[in-house]
Formats: structure tokens, C-alpha cells, sequence
């Protein structure tokens, strides 16, 4: 292949790669800015939604039936995680919740290695043919059902943030607990959804990625990780800079992996994270004095 | 304050007595171990405790002294003794050159950065194949000789680690009540105060941070010449995470913690382990994983002040009492 | 001059907190900061400490700069201060308070500290004693040992005050000492801070409650939006018509 083809094919891995990261990247803003608390078992939920999908689809459940289930199920389970324990822990220290969603985290990979065991397992595309030729490049249809996802998350978000008395609420909140709460918006409430939302999110980006990376019990860390990076580029305060970190730091990935190292991939993300934290803690992307304390 | 002296020197003895009474060798291995994670989550204690800065990143200090001791043992072939004493220097001055920049960060964002730089280091380890072997590791480090004595055997070992132990405690001790151990627990209480009483907050800090991470380094340098073989496997993210857990466990802030914390947290360990497939037959290590999880959920929600402080609240109230 | 403020100004986004400041405070006198509430007084004394940089101006200390300096060198030139809403180690015992306070008049670094070096033993020393002697002058000589979180507010206000002596400080910033007091409390603090100057101690005062500012203030500068609006004795700033005016502007809480 050609070094063009090649580049360009490394752009569209990149770009899906990098899809996924922006998913888990908005999840962990969304929930940030709402609850204060930084979710490190927002891995969990991919890993849970796609390892899910895979044993119903086995099962013989038509793959929309599998992916709707999964979803339903993990959405479930995040809010029930809020209840039991983020909610009881709410006002404490932003280092307590951050170890309880650490050992959250622990817990939910244990809970699937010990449903899934440590097989990858396989789940199908979603359409059968072949890759669109793009440029003397290939884009896998999964790729596409990607990017139809962050499509549709974004709108769905704008939709909700900006069309609903709900999600102008939840903004509401953010701005301001005490003003949310005089005009009659519960802060718990909106934990719940946080947590809830992420959870749905998670678990459709992971189920969406399955079938490029198979399905495992311990894929979710390092995904979570990945979107913390991703979040950190982007600020860790605007859904838009999140998408963006998502998608720079897939391409970043990608690009590194095929021309430099793949051993070292994970840890370009990291060195990313490092440097972003060290020169500009407001994120490459984050808007000049417009950061909250 | 004599009664304090009592229990603490039944403690020592009871230490001294005990490998003589067992004479299990894996009794003896898991002892040892708590010794080593003992080191380790003083240093924790003093960061986290006094200094109120948090880290999840510590395996790798204790990775980088193990990795320090194989390498220069085996490759270079350094004196045992100089190499353990390169294992305490070369984590603390990574912790010297990491901590500057990421010690400015709040809370979370520390969090975040010390979880990322231990992640970075666990990967170094299985990429770094020339220096460190690969995930296989590095294997044939010689035994521990310090003058004419040498480390071979794990009693000769358990009193090395935990005379350590008790030189370090010791020496903790004297930094809490002093000046520094002052400064340091004003921090916690309040930065601003703490500055404009003339601490240099960042300053200390970072020595707090070069402190717990060559402590961890020692750790790391001990382990390498107890097992005399070092992978990868023991110095990821989740040994940073089960350091934290023992620090949070044993109670931040308090003196007896560290041991305390190791303890628990090894000895849970231990028991899962032997406990979990009794009661359901054909269970595996992800149980452990399980338990480890919801056990730090549960102290979270329940005791974020950890177990020491229950020992030192019952103390108070006896004070009151005696009043 | 021992504090000399030359044309301090700083902006928050767009709201100017303090504009062209400019004062002298002399050694051994109590020089008062008044005005109403958001004037601009607590911006000043964080300017002074070093917490913010100004945007223009100059603070010389002893006839040097202390403009651009972190808030622990500002300590170590001589200046402390302490907090309108306290700022104790709430934690710790009142004795570490105040030795805590003591910081700068020890020398034990962390390796001496572990070692337990007997220099630094007998510094400890030292310093413990002069703490319990701050102690005695506020009365909480027999409170020493309890945490400060335990004290009621008063006597938290006078720790406060007792640490920001305790590192022999040539100035110290007393933000609002007075907030929260029973006026009983508050004559015992007057009586404090004019024991305080017989010492020799230099200190800038940031207070509501005129009485008190009245009867211990060498000099006065009233601040009204930032802007000084007069400066002189109390008796000269109970004359003056301008302050009368930015007072009365405001309600009838001055005495």
C-alpha cells in the first residue's frame, strides 16, 4: 500500500478509535460537572454493555434486541451503583469518592470475569459487506455505525440539554446547587441521572466497539483511562472539547501505534495525559476564564 | 504514655518470638510481605496523612527499586548493598522530578496524574524488554550480603525487613512530633495558614512526596533480593491501589496505621484466598478481586477515617475519663 | 516607614477590588483599615501576604520590595496575619498551633527531624516554651493540649492571633480580629492588642466595630469602593464629612 493510502488509512482507525474515547470522554464530563465526582469505573460500563450483548446475542436474541437488553441493563445497574455508593458518599472529600470508584471499578471487572471468565468474546457487525473504498483507503461499515453513534449521543445531549426543562435543570445544577434547588431541582436526582446517562452511553460505545476489539472483562480500564485523556485534553469542563480530545487522542493512537510502536500505545496516551495535566490543567482546548472553581 | 510503651514493646517482642514459634515457611513469606507493604504505606501515611496529598501511583517507586536492585545486581554486577542503597536514591529522585509539576495539582487532577505515571511506568517495564526483560523479568539476583551476613534464608530475611521496619517507625515518629511533622499536618488543616506561618508549602510537600517514594524504592529493593526474580506482574496499578487501601484502612494520620493497614489488607488477602473456595467449591482469584473492591467501597462509606482511628478515639475517651 | 503601599490596584475580571491604595504604617503603631463591607480591605491584606499579585503597584517592606514574593517568603520577611474566617489547624492541639506559628524560628529539616537530631531537640524545646508563654497572654495556657476546633469561637480568634505572634513577626495583618465577639470578648481583645503594641508590635487592623478600631488605632485610612476616601487620626476621621457620608451611605451599624 501506498504511504498516502496508508496515512489515510490510519486517519479512518483513528477516527473510529478515537470515537469511542469521545463517547467515554462526554460520559465522564457529563458526570464531572453535575456530581463532582471523577467516575474511574466508567470503563466498567463499556466492558459490561459489550461482554452483555455478546452472551445474548449467543443466545440467539437478534442483535438490536441484544443491544437494547444490554443497554437497559447496564443503565440499570449504573444507577443502582449511584444509589449504593455515590449517593451515601455525597459532600465527602473528593478523594474518598474518587477510591470508591476505584474499587467500584474493581469490583464490576471482577463481577465479569467471574460471569465471562477471561476469553475474549465475539460479538457480530452490525451489516454484513464489504468496507467502503475511500481514497485508495478502506472504512470498515462498524466504523460508520460508529460514527452514527457520536452523532446520535450528540444530538440526543444537545437535545436534552438545551430543549428540555430536564437537562436545562441539570445545567441549571451545575451552575449553581443552591439556586437549582430553590427553583426546585433535586441535586440527587440529577447524581442519579448522571450516573444513569453514562452508564447508557458506556454501554452502547462498548457494545458498538465489540465487534472490531472482541469483548473482554478487563477491556474497560484502560478505555477509561483513555477517556480521562481525552476529557483532560478537552478541559474536563465542555462536552465539545471532550469529543474533540477523544478524537485527537484516537488519531494521536492510531498514528503512533502504526508508525512508531504499538507496545508503547497505551503509554503515548498517558505521556499525553501527564504533559496536559503539567502545562495546562485547563486542557489544550478549555476556554480561556471560562473554567469553574 | 508508660502504658503506650508497655503495649509497643509486647508488639516488638511478640515480633521477635513469633518466626521461632511458626515454622511455616509460607507463615514466615506472607509475614515478610507485610513487612515490605509496611515500608511502603509509611511513606503513603506521610504523604496522604499529614501532607493530605494523595498518590496512585506507587507501585511504581516500589517497581523501580525492585527493577533497580535486578538490574544493577545482575547486568552490572554492583555490591548487593550499594545496589539496595541505589534502589532507595533513583525512586527518590524520579519522585523529585515528577513531583515538582504534579504536586501543584488539586486534588483530583493529582489523582489522576500519579494514576498516570504509574500506569506509564507498569508499561515501561513490559516494553523496556533490553533493560527489563520484557513481562518474563529478570531473574538470578544474588542474595543480600551486608558485611559477612547473608540474606539466604526467609527468618534470616523476616528480621531484616522488620528490624527495618522498626528503624523507620522510629524514625517517623520523631518527624511527626517535630517541626516538619507540625508543618506537615498544617497543610492538611489549611494551606493558606500554613504559608503565611512561613511554610513552604510546595517545598515540603515535595519532600513529603521524595520521602514516601524512596521508602517505597527501599520496599521495592528488599522484595528483589527476597524473591530474587522480578516481572512486571506485582508493581501495577492495582498493587498503587491496595497501597492506598492499606493507608486508608489503617487510618490516615495515626502511628500504628501502616502496620495495621498492611496487615488487614494482606491477611484478607490471604484468607480470601483460602476461605473463598471452601464455601463455594471451584471459585477462583476473581472472588478476591470482588471482595478487595467492595471492601474499599464499604471503608469508604463507612470509615473513611480507617480502622486506627476507632483504637485512638477509644484512647481519647479513657483521657476523658481519667480527667 | 516599615510597610510602604505605593498606588496597589487590582481588577477581578472586570470589577476593580482595590484602586490606587497607597499607605504608610510605622514601626510600633496600630494603623486601621475601614470601610464598608466589600471595600476592598481583606484584597489589600491578601495583596500584602502575597495570596494575590497586584495588577499595578508597589508594597515595600523595610525599604525592599515584597511585590511578586510567595506568601511563606512575605512570612519570612516578618509579616503574618491572620483570617476574617479563621484559618486555624482545627485539627491540631492549641500548643501546635501556636508552635506551628513558631515555624520560622526553627532551623530542624525532615532528615535532622528523623534523626531526632539533639540540636533540633533542644530548638523544640525552646520553641514549646515560648509557645506556652503566647498561651499564658490569651489565657489558654490550660487548653494547650485540646484540639483548636474545641475552643469556642473567641478564644479561636485570640489562637489565631496568638500564632500569628508566635513567629515574632515585625507587622501583622489582623483581619476583622473583632468578627463574631461578645463585647466582652471584645474588651479582652482590645486590652490584647494594646498590650501587643506596648511590645512594640507593629500591626495593620481591618475591623467593623468602631469602638474597638476608636480606642487601640494609632491612624486610620477609610476605603470606600476600592478608593481611598481619608486618612488620619480617629479623631480626625470622626470628623470627616466624606467618611460620615460612606457610612451613612451604607446603615447604622457604626457606633
Amino acid at each position: 500500500m501506498e504511504l498516502s493510502s496508508q496515512l489515510l488509512q490510519l486517519l479512518f482507525s483513528g477516527l473510529t478509535l478515537g470515537s469511542i474515547y469521545s463517547l467515554i470522554a462526554l460520559a465522564l464530563v457529563t458526570t464531572f460537572n453535575i456530581t463532582g465526582v471523577l467516575n474511574l469505573a466508567q470503563g466498567e460500563f463499556l466492558a459490561l454493555g459489550a461482554l452483555l450483548a455478546a452472551s445474548l446475542s449467543a443466545a440467539g436474541l437478534p442483535l438490536a434486541a441484544a443491544f437494547v437488553i444490554a443497554v437497559a441493563l447496564v443503565t440499570l445497574l449504573s444507577g443502582l451503583v449511584e444509589r449504593v455508593a455515590i449517593y451515601p458518599a455525597r459532600g465527602a472529600s473528593g478523594l474518598t469518592l474518587i477510591i470508591i470508584t476505584i474499587g467500584l471499578s474493581i469490583s464490576l471487572r471482577g463481577l465479569a470475569l467471574l460471569i465471562w471468565g477471561t476469553n475474549p468474546v465475539a460479538l457480530p457487525a452490525f451489516s454484513k459487506g464489504a468496507p467502503l473504498a475511500i481514497g485508495g483507503a478502506t472504512i470498515g461499515l462498524q466504523s460508520l455505525w460508529i460514527f452514527g453513534l457520536v452523532a446520535v449521543t450528540l444530538a440526543g445531549l444537545f437535545a436534552f440539554f438545551e430543549l428540555t426543562y430536564q437537562g436545562k435543570a441539570v445545567r441549571a445544577c451545575v451552575i449553581n446547587r443552591t439556586a437549582a434547588r430553590l427553583v426546585g431541582i433535586n441535586p440527587a436526582t440529577m447524581s442519579l441521572l448522571a450516573f444513569a446517562g453514562s452508564g447508557a452511553i458506556g454501554a452502547a460505545a462498548g457494545i458498538f466497539i465489540a465487534p472490531i476489539t472482541l469483548a473482554t472483562y478487563d477491556m474497560g480500564f484502560m478505555l477509561g483511562v483513555k477517556g480521562f485523556v481525552a476529557a483532560a485534553i478537552g478541559g474536563m469542563s465542555s462536552i465539545s472539547g471532550a469529543v474533540l480530545g477523544g478524537i485527537i487522542l484516537g488519531i494521536l493512537e492510531v498514528y503512533f501505534a502504526g508508525l512508531v510502536s504499538s507496545g508503547l500505545k497505551d503509554a503515548l496516551a498517558l505521556v499525553v495525559l501527564l504533559a496536559v495535566l503539567m502545562l495546562r490543567p485547563e486542557g489544550l482546548l478549555g476556554a480561556v476564564g471560562g473554567r469553574k472553581v | 504514655m508508660k502504658k503506650n510503651v508497655l503495649v509497643w514493646s509486647v508488639i516488638i517482642l511478640a515480633f521477635l518470638v513469633v518466626p521461632l514459634l511458626i515454622r511455616s515457611n509460607y507463615l514466615l513469606g506472607v509475614m515478610i510481605i507485610i513487612g515490605l507493604y509496611t515500608i511502603i504505606v509509611i511513606g503513603l501515611g506521610i504523604l496522604m496523612g499529614y501532607a493530605g496529598q494523595v498518590s496512585f501511583g506507587h507501585a511504581a517507586f516500589f517497581g523501580l527499586g525492585a527493577y533497580t536492585v535486578a538490574i544493577l545486581t545482575t547486568a552490572y554486577h554492583w555490591p548487593t548493598m550499594g545496589a539496595l542503597l541505589a534502589a532507595v536514591a533513583l525512586p527518590g529522585l524520579v519522585a523529585a522530578l515528577i513531583g515538582r509539576p504534579t504536586l501543584k495539582l488539586k486534588e483530583l487532577y493529582l489523582a489522576l496524574a500519579t494514576l498516570a505515571f504509574g500506569i506509564l511506568v507498569h508499561i515501561l517495564f513490559n516494553e523496556g524488554r533490553t533493560i527489563t526483560g520484557g513481562p518474563s523479568g529478570l531473574t538470578s539476583i544474588p542474595y543480600l550480603s551486608l558485611g559477612g551476613l547473608v540474606f539466604d534464608r526467609d527468618i534470616k530475611f523476616y528480621y531484616l525487613v522488620w528490624t527495618t521496619v522498626l528503624v523507620i517507625s522510629l524514625a517517623v515518629k520523631n518527624l511527626i512530633g517535630s517541626r516538619v511533622g507540625r508543618a506537615l499536618r498544617a497543610i492538611r488543616e489549611s494551606e493558606h495558614a500554613a504559608e503565611t506561618s512561613g511554610i513552604d508549602t510546595a517545598g515540603l510537600k515535595l519532600q513529603a512526596f521524595v520521602f514516601s517514594g524512596a521508602l517505597a524504592g527501599l520496599a521495592g529493593g528488599l522484595y528483589a533480593f527476597y524473591v530474587t526474580f522480578v516481572s512486571p506482574s506485582p508493581f501495577g496499578f492495582h498493587a498503587s491501589v491496595q497501597f492506598v487501601l492499606m493507608a486508608v484502612v489503617g487510618g490516615l494520620g495515626t502511628f500504628g496505621g501502616p502496620l495495621l493497614g498492611a496487615w488487614v489488607v494482606v491477611t484478607l488477602g490471604e484468607v480470601l484466598r483460602w476461605a473463598v473456595p471452601l464455601v463455594i467449591p471451584g471459585a477462583g482469584g476473581e472472588y478476591q478481586i470482588i471482595f478487595f473492591g467492595v471492601i474499599l467501597v464499604l471503608v469508604m462509606l463507612v470509615r473513611p477515617q480507617g480502622l486506627g482511628t476507632i483504637a485512638e478515639i477509644f484512647k481519647k475517651t479513657a483521657v476523658r475519663e481519667v480527667k | 516607614m516599615l510597610l510602604e503601599v505605593n498606588g496597589l490596584t487590582k481588577h477581578f475580571g472586570g470589577i476593580v477590588a482595590v484602586k490606587e491604595i497607597s499607605f504608610g504604617v510605622r514601626e510600633g503603631e496600630i494603623f486601621a483599615l475601614i470601610g464598608p463591607n466589600g471595600a476592598g480591605k481583606t484584597t489589600v491584606f491578601n495583596l500584602i501576604s502575597g495570596m494575590f499579585k497586584p495588577d499595578q503597584g508597589s508594597i515595600a517592606f523595610e525599604g525592599r520590595p515584597l511585590t511578586g514574593l510567595k506568601t511563606h517568603r512575605i512570612a519570612a520577611r516578618g509579616i503574618t496575619r491572620t483570617y476574617q474566617n479563621l484559618q486555624l489547624f482545627g485539627g491540631m492541639s492549641v500548643l501546635d498551633n501556636v508552635m506551628t506559628g513558631a515555624y520560622l524560628k526553627g532551623k530542624t529539616g525532615f532528615l535532622k527531624a528523623l534523626a531526632r537530631w539533639p540540636g533540633s531537640v533542644a530548638e523544640d524545646k525552646r520553641i514549646r516554651r515560648e509557645a506556652l508563654h503566647l498561651l499564658s497572654e490569651v489565657g489558654l495556657e490550660n487548653q494547650a493540649e485540646l484540639p483548636a476546633a474545641a475552643l469556642p469561637f473567641g478564644q479561636q480568634r485570640l489562637l489565631e492571633i496568638a500564632r500569628s505572634m508566635a513567629a515574632d513577626p515585625r507587622l501583622v495583618l489582623l483581619d476583622e480580629p473583632a468578627a463574631g465577639l461578645n463585647s466582652a470578648e471584645t474588651k479582652v481583645l482590645a486590652e490584647y492588642l494594646k498590650h501587643l503594641r506596648q511590645q512594640g508590635r507593629s500591626m495593620v487592623l481591618v475591623e467593623h466595630d468602631m469602638e474597638t478600631v476608636m480606642e487601640v488605632a494609632d491612624r486610620i485610612m477609610v476605603i470606600n469602593f476600592g478608593e481611598s476616601i481619608a486618612e488620619g487620626t480617629p479623631a480626625q476621621i470622626q470628623a470627616n464629612p466624606l467618611v460620615i457620608k460612606a457610612y451613612l451611605g451604607e446603615d447604622e451599624q457604626v457606633a
